[in-house]
């Protein structure tokens, strides 16, 4: 109990850093993701996180020790590496953007399985590390990395604001768009490159199986409550922010599953789940599209119908 | 002789990988009402891209307002096909309009007050000045291809390219578009337009390209949209009936 008060008064300099950047990543993702489920590219963000597991991998060869910022680039690379494949595999054979998208989940994540067990097999390869990246961490990670997570964050967010009247300009009518010659190819790869940045940046905290969720489940949720990109932007953000927060916060002070020494839980599984109970709460009771919402209006219509026929004569 | 709004010389172009244009040699005189008329597939709407330089054109060129079209893109609006995007966004109709000032904004500007005040006189003028706060998944059909027009208006182009501007409207938003094509033609405007209808080509249009792949006519409508003509486009596909007496050309097309 002192633990969640000293947890929620945020009087630990570290948990309050921790907290603060996974919030703004999950408000970044927020952002990119409404983007990304209006172009109709969510899945790409699970593309490039099942990427950066080979990308993580390859990075510990080559960088040696365990430097947080090279294995985010190693991360961001292969994430890139991914999209291009699934860019030119598409151009090539013709096969839907799904199925492209499910052979490179598939496809790299095997391919960081095989690199990971290498890696476990090497001195100095830590399983836990690596196991920080499948399903997320945040509890434990050094403020240093914060930073990063930070910085990263900082950059999409200002990027997307920025470019906010082209980004929903491409994404409702992208034809309106290139008629009036703006460059809809370059804007797309700039959209992508920020799935792929904010992707990269919640692996520490979400992990590679679960970061996608950050992506998807605020905007959709916002959706349910928006009738335009602003207020979709600010709802998915608010609910991207409370989950981070309230998932960290849960992971950090619920008892550890299999006693003191057995790790405590993972903040991943933790936000998501928060993130989809408030997806839930949207789908039940948003104004006009919710699920109770239409089954109280079509109760309140019927009831009026009965009236009218009950009054005529 | 005045200049031509829209130059087509020897235009090739394809789409996914399919030749659809070829060699087309065509010009639309300034101020005029131009129709596209033709089959399906036989690349109307890629004509329109062309000119725009949404497809990349396989040979020839194309001379819009009297310069290439990275010159003249500021005096082209566009009025794409209505079912090319996704009405369910969550954007109102004044949004949508407001879009077609983002090509004098450019990339980092904000629409501001007198675009806002803009974008309403442009639904006004297509009667939809009311609906200017709606999300635009509760308009109706008619009325979001209205929507579409407002943003063309608001670009405040010398020529109007429209991809089927009349497909599956209402009368209330057929009578708005005639309105507004009549009133922009006042200001010599010159609209060239995808149309299917072809019952109602006299009687909207002054100028018809009638093409299928190749041009097969282009000129006044007086003297360009006859029977003989039609066949020719649509082959074997269209059976007319000819009234002497109106004029008129009764057409059933087949696809």
């Amino acid at each position: 109990m002192t633990e969640l008060f000293r947890l929620l008064s945020l009087q630990d300099a570290s948990t309050r850093v921790v907290m603060l950047s996974t919030a703004c990543l999950a408000i970044a993702a927020a952002l990119a993701g409404s983007l990304a489920m209006l172009r109709r590219r969510a899945l790409v963000g699970d593309a490039v996180a099942h990427a950066s597991l080979p990308g993580i991998c390859l990075a510990w060869f080559v960088a040696g020790d365990r430097s947080f910022a090279m294995l985010l680039l190693g991360a961001f690379v292969l994430g890139l590496v991914s999209m291009g494949m699934m860019a030119l595999v598409q151009r090539l054979t013709k096969a839907r953007e799904d199925a492209t998208t499910a052979i490179a989940i598939s496809g790299f994540f095997g391919l960081g399985i095989v690199l990971s067990r290498l890696i476990q097999n090497q001195p100095g390869g830590n399983r836990a590390g690596l196991d920080g990246f499948l399903f997320g961490k945040a509890a434990s990670a050094v403020t240093s990395d914060a930073w990063i997570v930070l910085a990263v964050a900082g950059v999409v967010v200002a990027t997307i604001l920025a470019l906010r009247k082209e980004f929903g300009l491409l994404c409702f009518d992208r034809e309106f768009a290139a008629g009036i010659g703006r460059p809809v190819h370059r804007l797309d790869a700039l959209l992508l490159v920020l799935v792929a940045l904010v992707t990269v940046a919640g692996l520490p905290s979400v992990g590679v199986v679960l970061v996608v969720a950050l992506l998807v489940i605020p905007p959709a949720a916002a959706r349910c409550w928006s009738a335009s990109l602003g207020t979709m932007f600010a709802v998915a953000a608010a609910i991207g922010a409370a989950s981070a927060i309230i998932g960290t916060g849960l992971s950090a002070v619920l008892p550890p599953p299999g006693g003191a020494s057995s790790g405590g839980w993972p903040t991943g599984p933790m936000i998501v789940l928060t993130a989809a109970a408030l997806l839930a709460l949207s789908l039940m009771v948003a104004p006009e599209r919710g699920l109770l919402t239409a089954l109280w209006r079509r109760h309140r219509l019927r009831a009026s119908a009965s009236r009218s026929i009950g009054s005529t004569p | 002789m005045t200049q031509a709004a829209l130059a087509l010389h020897g235009v090739s172009a394809a789409y996914r990988d399919e030749l659809v244009l070829e060699r087309i040699e065509a010009s639309v005189p300034a101020a005029s009402l131009c129709a596209i008329v033709g089959p399906n597939g036989a690349g109307k709407s890629t004509l329109i891209k062309a000119v725009l330089g949404l497809v990349p054109l396989a040979a020839g060129s194309v001379t819009v307002l009297g310069g290439t079209i990275a010159a003249m893109r500021g005096d082209v609006g566009y009025v794409p096909q209505s079912e090319s995007v996704d009405w369910e966004f969550p954007i109102s109709a004044l949004e949508v309009v407001l879009m077609g000032s983002y090509g004098r904004l450019g990339l980092l500007r904000r629409a501001g007050r007198a675009e806002r005040t803009q974008a309403m006189e442009c639904l006004e003028q297509v009667g939809l000045a009311a609906f200017a706060d709606r999300q635009i998944s509760q308009l109706s059909g008619g009325q979001q291809q209205r929507v579409f027009l407002a943003r063309a208006l608001m670009q405040r182009p010398r020529l109007y390219l429209m991809d089927e501007p009349f497909a599956g409207v209402d009368a209330v938003t057929e009578e708005a578009i005639l309105r507004v094509l009549g009133a922009l033609r006042q200001r010599n405007c010159t609209i060239v337009a995808v149309h299917h209808d072809l019952s109602t080509v006299r009687d909207r249009f002054d100028h018809v390209l009638l093409l299928n792949k190749h041009l097969i006519a282009a000129g006044p409508v007086a003297t360009t949209f006859t029977a003989e003509a039609l066949q020719r486009t649509y082959g074997g596909r269209l059976a007319i009936i000819a009234d002497a007496e109106s004029g008129r050309t009764a057409v059933a097309a087949g696809y």
